[in-house]
This record gives C-alpha cells, sequence and structure tokens, in this order.
C-alpha cells in the first residue's frame, strides 16, 4: 500500500517539460460521433490500434495506440497507462495526450513516467513497468498514448485482445510481414473477419465491441474475451510459429536439457526420503512431499528464466525455487528411483488454455506428471491415463497444502501440456470427484431450560476442503486461529463462546485436518407466545451465492467438488415436545445435490444433511437452476422447529 | 498544505533502523546459544511463525552511519519466508554496504550466504529512485536461524528526526536500539510513545541506548485506533536550545497566531462584502448561517481530485496572500477558507478565532511529542449571543454548527494575536448529530418482502456520504447508495434508488428511497411463517466475535440508528406470536425494539446508539454481550399462522 500510495503521488508529481498538444489522428478522433451508453459507463474506446511488423530476422515491432473518451468519474483510471517490458523487450516512443473537454491539449512523454518493478511474487524479475498519467482524465476528456515494443520473442505469434473493460468504437490490428512469409488466424469469442491487404500488409477491424463488466464468479477475462490470434510462417517453415503442441513442447524440452542431473547429494537425499518405504508409490509421496515442503517457493526469473528452470544442484542447494525449479529437483529424484517424469505446463486461470491454439502465452505455471507403477493406489484422484505413457499421477509440488494424490481446485477441469521426449500432447485434467474434498461436522448438544445449547463440535475435513482451512490457519498466530474460527461462526450465531479448541494435523497436508472445540450458544432457542423455536441446522453454510442474472453475460465458476455432510443433536429438556418439524429438504441439478432431514427422536433434535458438489464450471444457461437449488438450501438453513 | 521535498519523501520509506552491534560496532556475528538453537516456540508469543532473537540497531548521526544486525528464529514452515532479505536504499542519498547473512541450522551448521544479491528497482521518478538489495537465504527450514546485518550510511547532513517503531509483524525477543546525535550547537532529545519510564532510552555519555524484552508481534483488530496510534514508537529530535514542551507550544502558537492573523487582517473589501450577505438578517444566528453559506460557495481547493503539474500549471491558480484574494479569485484551501469566514464573522461584528486543531483520524494528539504536523487543521469560533460555537466552513457539505468528527473530543489551540493561544478540547457529539433513520413499507409476496424504503442520513452520516460522492458523478454516487443498502439485506434481494437524493447541499439531511425485494428472510415451518421484522440486520454479524481483545475499542463518533419497520399483513395470515418489546442498556450503547400489530400491520421499531468512542479492553466483555444480545434480539421473529376461515 505503502508503494501503491508514493506511485500514484510520483505520477501526480512528475515533472512535465512537454508542452506540445495532442497529434492529427487524435483530434480527428475527438470529433467521433458517440451512440449513448449507459450512464454507469466509465468511457469508450475510440480506437485501439495496433500495427505490428515483423522483420526477416524475427525480430517484432508493435505500435499500440489507443484512444479513450472518459464518459463518467469512473473512468478517471483510463488516465493511467501501464507498460511493461523486461530485459528483451525495448520500449521506445511512449508518449500521451489529453485533450480536456474545454478543449485545452496535454502531452506527456516517457521520461514523465514513473518506472517501477511489478509485484507479482517474483523475488527478483526483469520485468517492468512504466507508468504514466494522463492530465485531465475527467469525464468529456479525451485520453491517448501510444507506444512501441521492439522484441525478439520465443514464438512467431501475435495476439491482439480487442475486447475490453470499456466498449471499444474502432479496433485496428495491422500485420506487416516480410516478402515470402505467411501467417494463419485464429478468432476467439468473437466472428471471424477477412483482412484488408495492401502487398505484405494485413488489417482488421472491428467496430463497436461490447465491455466486458466484471461480474462474481464469473470466468477468466482471458478465457472469454474476444481476440485473434496470428501465426506468422517464414518461407520453408520454422518451429516457432508453434504450429502445434508438439513444436511448444519441443522447445521447451530443449531448455530442459541438462538440467536435472543429480549430483551425489541428490541422489543421497532421494536414498534418504524413500528408506524404509515399501512400495514405489509411498517413495514417489516421500519425494513429493520434499519438493512441496522442504523447497521454498522464491522465483528469480532472469530473461529465458522466466521459462527455464534452474538446475536440479541450485535448488536442491538453496532448498529454493520457483514452480519449474521445484518440479526440477522432484524429477531428478524421481529419476534416481527409477520413475519417470514430465514437466506439465499450464495457467491457473481455468479456460485460458485452448486446446486448439497452440501458443506460450496459455502457460503460467508448471506441474509434474509422474508415471505411476503398476501397483500404485487405483484410487488417486489426479491422475490421467495417456495413450502411449500410461497412468500419469498429476502433482502441484508448488500447491504446499495439496497432498500428492490431488490436485488443487484451480487445476481441475483444466488443461495442461504434457512435455515429454517425443513432443507433447495436452491433456484434459478433470474435475475431482466431490469425495476428494470433504467436510464432516458433528455437533452433540443439549439445549438448556434457559434456551442456550452447549456441547461439542468436530469438524473434519479433508482434500480441497482442508487445504483452505489449513492455508488460512497456518498463516494465523495462536490467538488468531481462535478469532478465525470465531469469526466463522458469527455467520450462524449471534451469542456464543468457543473453549477448548484443538487442531489436530494442522501441518501435515496428507492427513485431515481435524477442529474440535466446545461451544455455548446461549438463547439459542426463541420463546415465541407458548412455543419454542429452535433451527435444527445450528451451524455452517452450503449456499455460496444467489448470482444476480439481470444483465449477466457469463457463466458462474463454483468453490469446487465436495462432500459436505452434518449431523448436529440437539438433546431437548424433559417434557419439550415437538409441534412441528422442518420438511425434509431435497435439491438435485447437475451441478449439486443437497438433502436435509429433521426428526425428533427420543428427547433429540436429529439434524442430517448431505451437500454434494460435482463440478466448476456452470454455464449461463444453468445459472437460474442453481440459484433456484441454492435458495432451497438458505430455505433449510433458516427453518425452525417448533416446540411446545 | 505542507510537503516534504520529495527526497525526504523517499528517504521515509527506509526503514529507520540502523544495525550494527550493541554500543559500539562490531562487525561479528552471534554465536547462537543452545537454547537458541533447540526452541520450538517463545512463551511470549505461542503460535508464532518466527521470533527476532535480536534486532540491534546503531544509528550514528555525528558519523552519518548507521547499521543493523538481525537474528530471526524460524519456528514454522510460515516462517521460511522470512529467508527472503529486502534492504532498500536511496542511491545518491544512502549507500549500503558490508552486507553480510548467514543461516544456522539447528545441529549448529553454519551456512554462509555466498549468493548473488539483486538490485532490484523499486520506483525511479524524474531524477531519483529508490533500489532494494535483495536476496534469499539457502535452506531455511523451521528451526533455522537467519542472521545478517548491514551498514547504511549517508553523505548529507540533515537534522531530519528518526523515528523507531519497537513493534513488527513478528514478535521480538531483544529490542537494543543505540543512536548517538550530532554534537555542536543543535540540541538532541526523544520523545517516546507507548513505553513506559523504565523503558524510555537513556542517555548515556554521548548517546541514546533502548532495550526492550519480549515485544509481542502487532495484531491487528477491527474498530480499533490506527497502528500509527497503537504501535510504541520512540523518535529523536534535534532542536535548537533546550528542548521544552511548554515553549515550543507556545512558540508554534505565537507563530501561527502571527501568520494566520496577517492573512486574516482588518480588510475594508471583506467588510463591504460581509455587509452585503448579512443586510437584512434577522438574528445574529441568521448573519453568521448567511457568511457560513457564502463561504460554502467558493471553490473548494482541498476536497478536489488530484491533478497533475500541468493542469495545475496551466490552470494558473495563485497562492493568496489573504482572505481578500481568496475572496476575489474564488477559490481556496480548507484551511483558508475557514479564516475568510472568522474576517467575515468579525468585519459582521462578532468576536471570532482560529482554533488549530488536531485530527484524530490516524493518531491521537500528543503534546509531548514536538510535532506541529501533529496540528493540521483549522476552524472558527465564533462567539454568538454570549456562547462560543465551532465552524468548518472549509468543509463541503458540513452543515452549520457541525464539525466533521475527525476534529471533535480532540485538542485545540486558540490562536490569540501575540499570545501563545489558549488549549482547549474540541467538544464532544452526541450520538443525533449522527444518524441513520431507515423506514420500511412492506407487504408479503410469496417468500419476498416487497415495498419501499425511505434512509434519512442526519448529521455525520449525511457529511460522510456527501464527502464520498463530492468528486463523483450521479452514476457512481447511485451505485454507491444501492451497494449500501443491498448489503442490509440478505442474498438474493433486490435493491434499487427510486430518486437521486441532494448530495451536493450542506443540509443537515440527507435522504434516499428505495425499492426493495427481500428474499431469503421469511422462513416457513409447517403452517406457521416466521418473519424476523429487524430487515436491516439481516445480515448483520457480530463486529466483536472474538472473545479475546487486545486493543480497545474505537468508535469513529457517537451514532443511532433509528429503525421503523412496518408489515402489511397479507390477506389468510395472522399473527400468532409478537417477540416482546426488549431494552438493552449498556450505558454508553443501548437497543430498545417495540413491537405493535395494529390496522392489518405489525411495525417494529428500533434504536440501537453508541455514544461513546473510545472503550477500554476491561470493557470488551460487556460490549461483547452486549453485541450479542443485540444479534438475539434482531433475529426474533413474528409468527405468522393461516387465519381460520
Amino acid at each position: 500500500m505503502r508503494f501503491a500510495a508514493l506511485l500514484v503521488s510520483l505520477l501526480a508529481a512528475a515533472p512535465a517539460f512537454a508542452w506540445g498538444g495532442a497529434p492529427d489522428w487524435l483530434k480527428q478522433l475527438a470529433t467521433t460521433q458517440l451512440p449513448s451508453y449507459p450512464a454507469d459507463t466509465a468511457g469508450v474506446a475510440l480506437l485501439d490500434e495496433v500495427i505490428t511488423t515483423v522483420t526477416p530476422a524475427g525480430e517484432i515491432k508493435t505500435l499500440h495506440r489507443r484512444a479513450h473518451k472518459v464518459l463518467s468519474t469512473s473512468g478517471r483510471d483510463l488516465g493511467y497507462v501501464a507498460v511493461y517490458y523486461d530485459s528483451s523487450t525495448k520500449l521506445t516512443n511512449f508518449q500521451a495526450w489529453a485533450i480536456a473537454a474545454n478543449g485545452e491539449e496535454y502531452r506527456v512523454k516517457e521520461r514523465d513516467a514513473v518506472e517501477t518493478s511489478p509485484f507479482d511474487g517474483e523475488l527478483y524479475s526483469d520485468f517492468k513497468a512504466k507508468v504514466l498519467r494522463i492530465p485531465s482524465a475527467e469525464p468529456g476528456s479525451i485520453v491517448a498514448y501510444e507506444y512501441e515494443q521492439i522484441e525478439r520473442p520465443y514464438g512467431l505469434q501475435d495476439l491482439w485482445s480487442f475486447q475490453r473493460e470499456v466498449p471499444v468504437r474502432r479496433a485496428r490490428y495491422t500485420l506487416v510481414l516480410p516478402a515470402g512469409w505467411e501467417y494463419d488466424a485464429r478468432w476467439f469469442n468473437a466472428e471471424a473477419k477477412q483482412p484488408a491487404v495492401t502487398g505484405n500488409s494485413y488489417t482488421w477491424e472491428v467496430n463497436d465491441v461490447a465491455a466486458i463488466k466484471e461480474e462474481p464468479g464469473m470466468p477468466d477475462s482471458r478465457a472469454v474475451a474476444a481476440r485473434l490470434a496470428v501465426r506468422f510462417h517464414p518461407p520453408g517453415g520454422d518451429a516457432r510459429s508453434h504450429r502445434s503442441w508438439n513444436d511448444i513442447a519441443r522447445w521447451y524440452n530443449g531448455l530442459l536439457t541438462g538440467r536435472r542431473a543429480a549430483t551425489p547429494a541428490i541422489q543421497a537425499k532421494a536414498r534418504e526420503l524413500t528408506q524404509g518405504k515399501a512400495t514405489t508409490y509411498e517413495k514417489i509421496a516421500a519425494l513429493g512431499k520434499f519438493a512441496q515442503q522442504d523447497v521454498r517457493y522464491v522465483a528469480i526469473e532472469i530473461g529465458i528464466g522466466g521459462y527455464q528452470p534452474h538446475t536440479a544442484n541450485d535448488v536442491f542447494t538453496n532448498r529454493y525455487g520457483d514452480c519449474k525449479d521445484k518440479v526440477t529437483v522432484l524429477a531428478s529424484m524421481l529419476n534416481e528411483i527409477g520413475v519417470e517424469s514430465y514437466y506439465m505446463l499450464v495457467h491457473t486461470e481455468r479456460g485460458v488454455t485452448d486446446k486448439e491454439y497452440p501458443t506460450l502465452r496459455s502457460f503460467n505455471h508448471a506441474i509434474i506428471a509422474v508415471k505411476l507403477p503398476a501397483d500404485a493406489p487405483k484410487d488417486l484422484f489426479a491422475t490421467v491415463n495417456h495413450p502411449k505413457l500410461g497412468r500419469l499421477l498429476v502433482f502441484d509440488p508448488t500447491n504446499d497444502q495439496i497432498p500428492v494424490g490431488l490436485l488443487p481446485p484451480y487445476l481441475q477441469e483444466n488443461r495442461a501440456l504434457l512435455v515429454h521426449a517425443d513432443g507433447g500432447d495436452m491433456i484434459e485434467l478433470a474435475a475431482h470427484a466431490p469425495e476428494s474434498s470433504r467436510l464432516a461436522r458433528t455437533a452433540k448438544l443439549t439445549l438448556g431450560a434457559d434456551g442456550g445449547v452447549s456441547g461439542d463440535v468436530v469438524e473434519t475435513r479433508t482434500g480441497a476442503s482442508a487445504a483452505a482451512t489449513r492455508g488460512a490457519l497456518q498463516t494465523l498466530r495462536e490467538s488468531e486461529r481462535k478469532q478465525y474460527i470465531e469469526s466463522g461462526l458469527a455467520y450462524s450465531l449471534t451469542h456464543y463462546q468457543i473453549t477448548d479448541l484443538a487442531f489436530e494435523n494442522l501441518d501435515d497436508p496428507s492427513k485431515s485436518l481435524v477442529v474440535r472445540y466446545k461451544l455455548a450458544a446461549p438463547a439459542y432457542a426463541k420463546r415465541a407466545a407458548n412455543m419454542l423455536l429452535v433451527r435444527p441446522r445450528l451451524l455452517g453454510r452450503k449456499a455460496e451465492r444467489i448470482v444476480d442474472l439481470k444483465a449477466r453475460k457469463f457463466g458462474y465458476t463454483t468453490d469446487g467438488p465436495t462432500l459436505e455432510v452434518d449431523e448436529i443433536d440437539i438433546v431437548m429438556p424433559a417434557g419439550v415436545v415437538a409441534d412441528e418439524l422442518p420438511p425434509a429438504a431435497k435439491v438435485s441439478t447437475p451441478v449439486l445435490s443437497y438433502t436435509s432431514e429433521s426428526k425428533f427422536e427420543g428427547q433429540t433434535l436429529r439434524y442430517r444433511r448431505e451437500y454434494r458438489v460435482n463440478r466448476f464450471a456452470v454455464p449461463l444457461e444453468g445459472i437460474a437452476e442453481l440459484n433456484k437449488a441454492y435458495s432451497a438450501i438458505l430455505a433449510d438453513e433458516r427453518s425452525a422447529a417448533v416446540f411446545k | 498544505m505542507r510537503r516534504l521535498p520529495l527526497v525526504f519523501s523517499l528517504l521515509l520509506l527506509l526503514p529507520l533502523t540502523a544495525y550494527g552491534a550493541w554500543g559500539r560496532p562490531n562487525k561479528d556475528f552471534k554465536q547462537p546459544t543452545p537454547a537458541e538453537l533447540s526452541m520450538t516456540s517463545v512463551d511470549f508469543a505461542p503460535g508464532a511463525p518466527a521470533v527476532i532473537l535480536d534486532w540491534i540497531a546503531r544509528h550514528d548521526d555525528d558519523n552519518s552511519f548507521a547499521s543493523e544486525h538481525v537474528r530471526i528464529k524460524v519456528l514454522t514452515a510460515e516462517g521460511k519466508k522470512y529467508g527472503d532479505i529486502e534492504l532498500m536504499y536511496v542511491p545518491g542519498y544512502t549507500a549500503l554496504s558490508d552486507i553480510k547473512a548467514r543461516v544456522i541450522q539447528p545441529d549448529g551448521k553454519v551456512v554462509p550466504f555466498t549468493g548473488k544479491m539483486y538490485d532490484k528497482l523499486v520506483i525511479r521518478s524524474g531524477g531519483y529512485k529508490v533500489m532494494q538489495k535483495t536476496f534469499s537465504l539457502p535452506d531455511v527450514q523451521p528451526g533455522s536461524i537467519i542472521e545478517y546485518r548491514f551498514e547504511r550510511t549517508w553523505p548529507i547532513t540533515s537534522y531530519m528526526p528518526s523515528t523507531w517503531v519497537l513493534q513488527r509483524e513478528l514478535p521480538i525477543a531483544r529490542t537494543q536500539i543505540w543512536v548517538k546525535p550530532y554534537t555542536g550547537d543543535i540540541t538532541s532529545f526523544f520523545l517516546s510513545k507507548g513505553l513506559t519510564k523504565e523503558q524510555s532510552p537513556k542517555l548515556i555519555d554521548d548517546h541514546y541506548e533502548l532495550e526492550l524484552t519480549n515485544t509481542a508481534a502487532f495484531e491487528e483488530e477491527p474498530y480499533s485506533p490506527s497502528d500509527d496510534e497503537l504501535k510504541p514508537r520512540v523518535s529523536f529530535y534535534y532542536t535548537v536550545g533546550k528542548p521544552d514542551v511548554e515553549k515550543y507550544w507556545s512558540e508554534t502558537g505565537k507563530d501561527w497566531a502571527d501568520a494566520i492573523e496577517r492573512f486574516i487582517g482588518n480588510r475594508s473589501g471583506i467588510t463591504k462584502v460581509a455587509n452585503e450577505i448579512t443586510a437584512g438578517a434577522v438574528s445574529n444566528d441568521d448573519k453568521l448561517r448567511r457568511l457560513y453559506a457564502r463561504v460554502q460557495q467558493l471553490r473548494n481547493l482541498s476536497f478536489e481530485e488530484d491533478k497533475t503539474i500541468q493542469e495545475t500549471r496551466r490552470e494558473k491558480l495563485k497562492d493568496s496572500r489573504h482572505v481578500e484574494h481568496v475572496l476575489t479569485a474564488g477559490y481556496g484551501y480548507r484551511n483558508e477558507l475557514n479564516r475568510l469566514f472568522v474576517a467575515f464573522a468579525r468585519a459582521a461584528g462578532f468576536q471570532s478565532s482560529i482554533v488549530c486543531v488536531s485530527q484524530r483520524d490516524q493518531m491521537f494528539f500528543a503534546k509531548q511529542m514536538l510535532d506541529r504536523n501533529q496540528i493540521e487543521s483549522e476552524v472558527a469560533v465564533v462567539t454568538i449571543d454570549g456562547e462560543e460555537k465551532y465552524f468548518d466552513p472549509g468543509t463541503p457539505h458540513l452543515p452549520y454548527g457541525l464539525l466533521s468528527w475527525e476534529n471533535t473530543l480532540t485538542p485545540g489551540l486558540k490562536l490569540v494575536r501575540k499570545t501563545p493561544g489558549t488549549w482547549l478540547n474540541m467538544p464532544d457529539q452526541t450520538a443525533v448529530l449522527a444518524q441513520t433513520r431507515r423506514r420500511a413499507d412492506l407487504a408479503l409476496d410469496g417468500d419476498v418482502l416487497k415495498g419501499k424504503v425511505t434512509v434519512t442520513w442526519v448529521g455525520q452520516e449525511a457529511v460522510r456520504r456527501r464527502l464520498e460522492a463530492h468528486t463523483h458523478d450521479d452514476a457512481a454516487n447511485k451505485k454507491t447508495l444501492e451497494d449500501e443498502a443491498k448489503a442490509w439485506f440478505p442474498d438474493g434481494s433486490t435493491v434499487t434508488l427510486a430518486s437521486m437524493p441532494n448530495l451536493k447541499s450542506s443540509d443537515d439531511t440527507l435522504v434516499a428511497e428505495y425499492t426493495v425485494e427481500v428474499a431469503n428472510l421469511g422462513t416457513n415451518a409447517g403452517s406457521r411463517t416466521l418473519v424476523p421484522l429487524a430487515v436491516f440486520s439481516s445480515t448483520r454479524k457480530n463486529p466483536f466475535s472474538a472473545e479475546q481483545r487486545k486493543h480497545p475499542v474505537y468508535f469513529r463518533y457517537p451514532h443511532l440508528v433509528d429503525d421503523e419497520v412496518v408489515l402489511k399483513l397479507p390477506e389468510g395470515l395472522a399473527v400468532e406470536s409478537l417477540p416482546k418489546s426488549q431494552n438493552l442498556d449498556l450505558g454508553g450503547a443501548g437497543l430498545s425494539t417495540t413491537w405493535k400489530n395494529a390496522g392489518g400491520s405489525v411495525t417494529l421499531n428500533r434504536k440501537m446508539f453508541v455514544n461513546t468512542v473510545l472503550i477500554a479492553q476491561n470493557n470488551y466483555p460487556a460490549l461483547r454481550r452486549f453485541y450479542a444480545e443485540v444479534g438475539n434480539v434482531d433475529q426474533e421473529a413474528l409468527v405468522l399462522r393461516k387465519a381460520a376461515q
């Protein structure tokens, strides 16, 4: 926050010696007649233009030019422009202009920019940003900027993203190729268009592109935004065009040469960790746990280091590295016990990887696939069957909460490029079964004559459910852990006290996380006339949210597969008689199912429910049914038993 | 507004810690004790991911030299992240040297750091930049001791105060700070906050020493004073002559009075305009109201969006030298506008002065901290019909006679020409000066409550919303108001602002009307329908769910919420039971509810107030219990049953 505040103040104070006016192209744009937009529209892109020029040597020069009209005060942010670059990308001609509503013109140049290193989790990276603040970004003003980048990319590709958070009046992409070069183009989430051709220059233009508005639970915007991807092909072809996933996998495999070589120290550690393990799978699990728990996540990425891992020796010696480094040291150790393994490249945002369009831009993360021995357990969730390599265990050693055998939620219903000696294959990673992530909650309570309940609560979590809770608890101090549990209860209870709070297996992701506590909730039962009202549910919330369908454009993503079972027993005071019990609830949709039942047996009010979620992605047309299901669950959670 | 030169702003980013050995320069690392090697937790911070065993800082202004030596014991896997070290510096102003680091494993094995250090750009603007020396220590595991030290030098002499914040995100077993001030004509002294007399720095020969043991990690809690206020700190200052608290503020009062009175002056142009404004006024109050309104009509530069230097230059706004400039220019900063109001009031025959007030939104004023920057606000005090009243027309939308909450319950220095001024306590405000009144007229339509909601915000509540809306347009403000109302009701409810309230005025009230559909609230229990009518509290969690409390509870201002919910009974349903009316009284806070069933409607009236600002930790259990009981009362439901045919 301190840096963010400083950045803003420096941008406000940035000296501005350039007093030139707006260029003619911008003055011309300023006369553009606009349709009417909703009052809350931040602004409109009058022009979003990219001109990409490829040299015969494969160097790519790209001119970016964009002009916005600010339509409302929420569009003031359009006056901030951040351009990113690294050691292999040269940034030139970065400048910006404004034509204020009163006609005043402004210009700012690259030397007015604030330069910073983006804070994105890396300890060190050569990635940097220059940020310009354009004056007078107020409603009615036109703000514009342009810059050029010259790079020698690892792939002969370009991606034109023309759908943004504001509507676009006109967007244009021009590709200039050297003589004899060809291209192929693919459109995503938009109708394909043909370019206008002039010699070796190809121009695509689209008009009136709707804005992408943030919707709760929507897929990542990169998965739904309209884009054009273009590949360039020199005469005779070039593997850098990445025509297939094989091309990318082969290129990546080339970066791995020698990286996994084991040193005597690595060999010794692999032997030490696997000593006494009865099966190969147990050995795999032990080595996986080492890479996950004992190699600290530290990212140092310079140049090709964004893709190429450090050597296994470096990672092992330092006991730190990034995702691909963790895979490297694990692969090296697995090799020592005779187990083959493979890098897998993935994107942590579901839906960003399009299996039909090979591109390096599909990936931001590396995980590992391990060839399983024949005697490996059959009930592992995180496995795929490869036609040639056989049964593979997929594992993410960077995630320190999800044990070997499971995939973290962000990798389920996702895709990964499996890199092997013969090339690569795009692999579908299915959602796990609900049983992979369990929450079992039991409460044995007694209702006192004063209306208060008290007793024991036990919550047992596995898989992703355990990982989420464990991850939150591990970052907290002991006193804060109690507050965390107390804060969660506040969604269900108003007045309560917990004592004897205890955690089991908090530091061991391979085991169930158990939370035990004694609960006392005074005045839980409510008196109304001669009735005693008791909510059988007591604890826990299942429905995620009621999705607002008014103007909704995209599908919804659930929190993922889970199986949750609540068993709550409340012993009622002697002499109390049930007058009415809530009806049983039963909800079943392709996404989730829910059942609940309240019974009064002996003198005990028994509440049982089961909540099962099967998948992540819910299409837009399925949300209404999901809302109905969530509403039914909410109604059940509110329902009360009436006693007299 | 006062602004530090940019380079000093950048210097403020640096941790003001000087590192080295205690009492004398020492370039050696420290041999860990067997107890440190085997340590798995610390008694004073159970569950901590790591503990700082030693934080040894040395700061020598005489030699423009500082050093720091830090030893951290990693206790859990979470604590491994402290193996990443980032040391900031400002090239050209500070230099880092002699950076050494190592890791000591639980078995005593020492692993010196021999890896690469990276120079990371933090930020560069114009000719200035801030950099970090960044490196990661190898093989850091639970049980490891991380140890590093470095030296910092600076080529320039500056008499900037140095501040050490003594509580961090990790617990600290031992803190040692050694400060040697400049010698010569200038005098140095220190001031501390949150330390006992025994803990405060001691002057030993030519330097100060401070030593603390077992400092807990800082924990954030909701409804707390700011972190800056809560964390103990010590500051070292320079001054000319002997430091004297009374003299310091006395001279400050005189300086301010001189400058401000020069700005106010006694100008005929002001008198002329004041007479025009007050012509025909029927009372002294009427006169002041007119003058107040006139000042609020002027452009207020303190509450505008930040502008770039180009825009500011282009606009050619001139700094005002006196109040007549402000009036003729038609614009001014907050304090300038309040000075103009004082000038107007005097011209209209009132006795009036400026009161310099500390704002209590960041830190509470501490007189012993000799820092004028603690006091940034000016408000006007006017004697009207024998009574002193406070005014702040320099804050937009602030109604006549109301002070913004930051300037209440805090010390103020009333300025009188050629005198040190008079210290006074700015007035408290009661809950009625910050009201939220909500009325809902609802009818049950199936499972949904539909109807109209009218919200009236009064006093501070109205000002707060108007200030938040001040630089935004109607579309943004509509969304803000709708989002606030949506948060009162259960998920799935819809809220539409029926008409845009007047956000531009300085009226005491702000009225918004909504149409609402409240879903997922009622409960069917067999033949009965249960409706908790406290609809505005249906999503409210107990803000004090935690049983333990470390900091005092801090409400920004006393406030009152006054709700009325009217439910028109549907055909075929009759009231089987109404909840009892309730009255909870905690003294400084209270809740009352009344239920009425008449004329085919059920009405719930609910009032909740907090009439205090700061609640000590020892009263926290009672406060927590009160909020829990409020939650229980709000859950009580009207029971409806099918009417007999």
